[in-house]
């Protein structure tokens, strides 16, 4: 293995890991603060890269992540249902809800869009660094992606939502007892996720292309890339993602043709088998 | 209703019905077909009512244990001629073995972390059957599976022999729930902790159904490639595991007969309903709504005691009223 292929396995894997990131981020942010994983997540990003890929640019990357924001709107839905009719007590039933949710949209997609290989055509040009070839695409993912985790940052730190969020994920008994509409905030956290997965599906569609199939995938990428650090939250679900991102190309690489795809499956099992995880991250245990 | 009249209620109720669609089956042939694919779906989809809706465990692998036994069978009896009777016994035992062993480390997990290690299982198994090369036949599959034995081709036959596996299961989960060990699963259920204080061996049991679960998918498996002779990696996989999943919640996880009535919703709703690309759309919407309303299916607790309620009434008002309570000898009337 020369210089030269490290550093592509590196480029192309922290390109894809920068996608990976706009998936796994808003699951762990959606998980942190409502104590449900959104299995849907995959279908939010993969209706936005349809979307996208048939309206074509400047405007269908916007009226794609504006599909995904809907249908987040349609999962905070069947949230606030939840809470609604006091089925909340059992967090298991809002997740098999949201797996109900990811099959409505992939067989949405499909019936829409049929089965074909939808593709937006990617940024030309490719940088060379060191005999490396780093195309513009992947850097232009990268660079969507970080600014993205800096605005989620602000979002978090700064603004009167963000801090209504991370109220809601400390203890959401206390933050209604201080005043936070902490439904309201558990619904628009829903919503927001969906768009951040929605800009996810937007670089996929403009960096590998994407089918109706590809619902399953992204989603088991996002959880994937989660729970790989072993801690609940955006940060390492970010960081966990770009990990992800770069076993996966060297998978791809060095694996017999097509085992790379199982790799995401076999590290939540490890993970998760492993024990790294804290049981209480799963059980909605809150102090 | 007595005990032992209770043992007996969903098994008379699966003979009888099945008795009723196959007689009507002789008017309309396809029914046969029908009802090989409902026997199927809930020869798979008991063991997760009862692991699921019983012991609290939630398995999304039902549909690729199922594979795995198909596969087994099916290159057992292709390439090394073995008879598809003899082929049944590694098609049970592989996936129960398989269950068994990587269940330890995965049934300590929560509830949700569970069901999510076990869908990942399903897609490892699915991307080893398509790249199994010339083994598994890749994409493609593997064909020319010979006939079930003794029945043959013939749908009636083939149809009778899965109701029979079906009927034995669904006396062996109606007499296990009401077991001490069944009743010890509710407790796994209801608090871990509490039971294995109890002298519960929560990992040992649970291991033992989740392997059982596998292998009667196993069964399910060697009966579809001998009835249709073909097995390719989309036939049962994580996608099955969902529907099997659909089937469970929507019948009611709590109720024996719960993954019949699901998996006889499903098959039929799949037959009239048109274009298979939006079914998904439909059960999934169906699934959300049940889940809100009625998280335990359309046989919900409730829903038996509401019945049991009102066939007890009936046999009272059929047999006149009760009796008087006359206190024996030294005993004062209430």
């Amino acid at each position: 293995m020369t210089v030269v292929h490290v550093l592509e396995f590196l480029a192309n894997g922290i390109a894809l890991g920068a996608v990976y990131a706009l998936l796994a981020v808003p699951m762990s942010v959606v998980w942190v603060t409502t104590d449900v994983i959104d299995v849907s997540t995959g279908g939010y990003a993969v209706v936005s890269g349809m979307v996208a890929a048939v309206v074509g640019m400047p405007f269908g990357p916007i009226v794609g992540v504006l599909a995904a924001l809907a249908l987040g709107a349609l999962a905070g839905g069947v949230f606030l249902g939840f809470h609604k009719l006091r089925k909340q007590r059992d967090a298991m039933l809002i997740v098999l809800a949201t797996f109900a949710l990811m099959l409505a949209i992939e067989s949405g997609v499909l019936s829409t869009f049929g089965t074909d290989n939808r593709f937006l055509e990617p940024l030309p040009g490719a940088l060379k660094v060191s005999g490396a070839v780093i195309t513009y695409q992947s850097l232009f993912n990268l660079g969507v992606s970080i600014v993205v985790m800096i605005a989620l940052a602000a979002l978090l730190k700064l603004s009167p939502l963000g801090l209504q969020m991370r109220a809601s994920a400390i203890s959401d008994r206390a933050a209604m007892l201080v005043g936070v509409a902490v439904r309201r905030t558990q619904f628009l956290t829903f919503v927001f996720c969906a768009g951040i997965a929605g800009i996810a599906g937007v670089l996929a569609v403009l960096a590998i292309g994407m089918t109706y199939a590809s619902t399953f995938i992204f989603t088991t990428v996002a959880f994937s890339g989660t729970v790989l650090l072993g801690k609940a939250g955006p940060l390492p679900a970010f960081w966990g993602a770009m990990l992800l991102g770069i076993v996966t190309a060297v998978s791809d690489a060095y694996l017999p043709n097509g085992w790379a795809a199982g790799v995401p499956s076999l590290l939540i099992i490890l993970v998760l088998a492993s024990g790294r995880m804290p049981a209480t991250a799963f059980t909605g245990a809150r102090p | 209703m007595n005990v032992k009249a209770r043992l007996w209620t969903a098994p008379a109720v699966v003979v009888v019905g099945f008795c009723l669609v196959m007689l009507l089956g002789l008017v309309r042939p396809s029914l046969h077909t029908t009802m090989f694919t409902i026997g199927l779906y809930a020869l798979i989809a008991l063991p997760l009512g009862l692991i699921y809706g019983q012991g609290g465990t939630i398995s999304l692998a039902q549909g690729s244990f199922a594979a795995l036994g198909a596969y087994t069978s099916a290159i057992l009896t292709t390439r090394y001629g073995l008879s598809p009777a003899l082929s049944i016994v590694p098609a049970i035992l592989l996936p129960a073995l398989l269950a068994f062993v990587i269940a330890r480390p995965i049934l300590r997990l929560p509830e949700l972390s569970l069901a999510l290690v076990t869908l990942s299982l399903g897609t490892v198994i699915a991307v080893g059957l398509q790249r199994g090369g010339d083994f598994t036949g890749s994409f493609v599959g593997l064909s020319g599976a010979p006939p079930l034995p003794i029945v043959g081709k013939n749908p009636v036959g083939t149809a009778i022999l899965l109701w029979a596996a079906v009927l034995v299961v669904v006396v062996m989960y109606s007499h296990f729930v009401r077991s001490l060990r069944g009743r010890s699963l509710n407790a796994i259920r209801v608090d871990r902790l509490l039971a294995e204080s109890m002298g519960v061996n929560v990992p040992l049991d649970l291991a033992t159904l989740f392997a059982a679960a596998a292998g009667i998918a196993g069964l399910a498996g060697w009966f579809y490639v001998h009835s249709i002779g073909y097995i390719a990696p989309d036939s049962l996989g994580p996608e099955t595991s969902a529907s099997i999943l659909f089937m469970v919640v929507l019948g009611g996880r709590r109720a024996v007969l719960g993954p019949i009535l699901g998996a006889a919703f499903f098959t039929f709703a799949n037959d009239f309903l048109p274009g298979a690309e939006s079914h998904g759309l439909f059960f999934g919407t169906i699934l959300v709504l049940i889940l809100m309303l009625s998280p335990d299916g359309i046989l919900s607790p409730q829903a038996m005691r509401w019945m049991r309620r009102v066939f007890a009434g009936r046999g009272r008002k059929a047999s006149g009223p009760a009796p008087p309570v006359v206190p024996r000898a030294g005993e004062a009337a209430r």
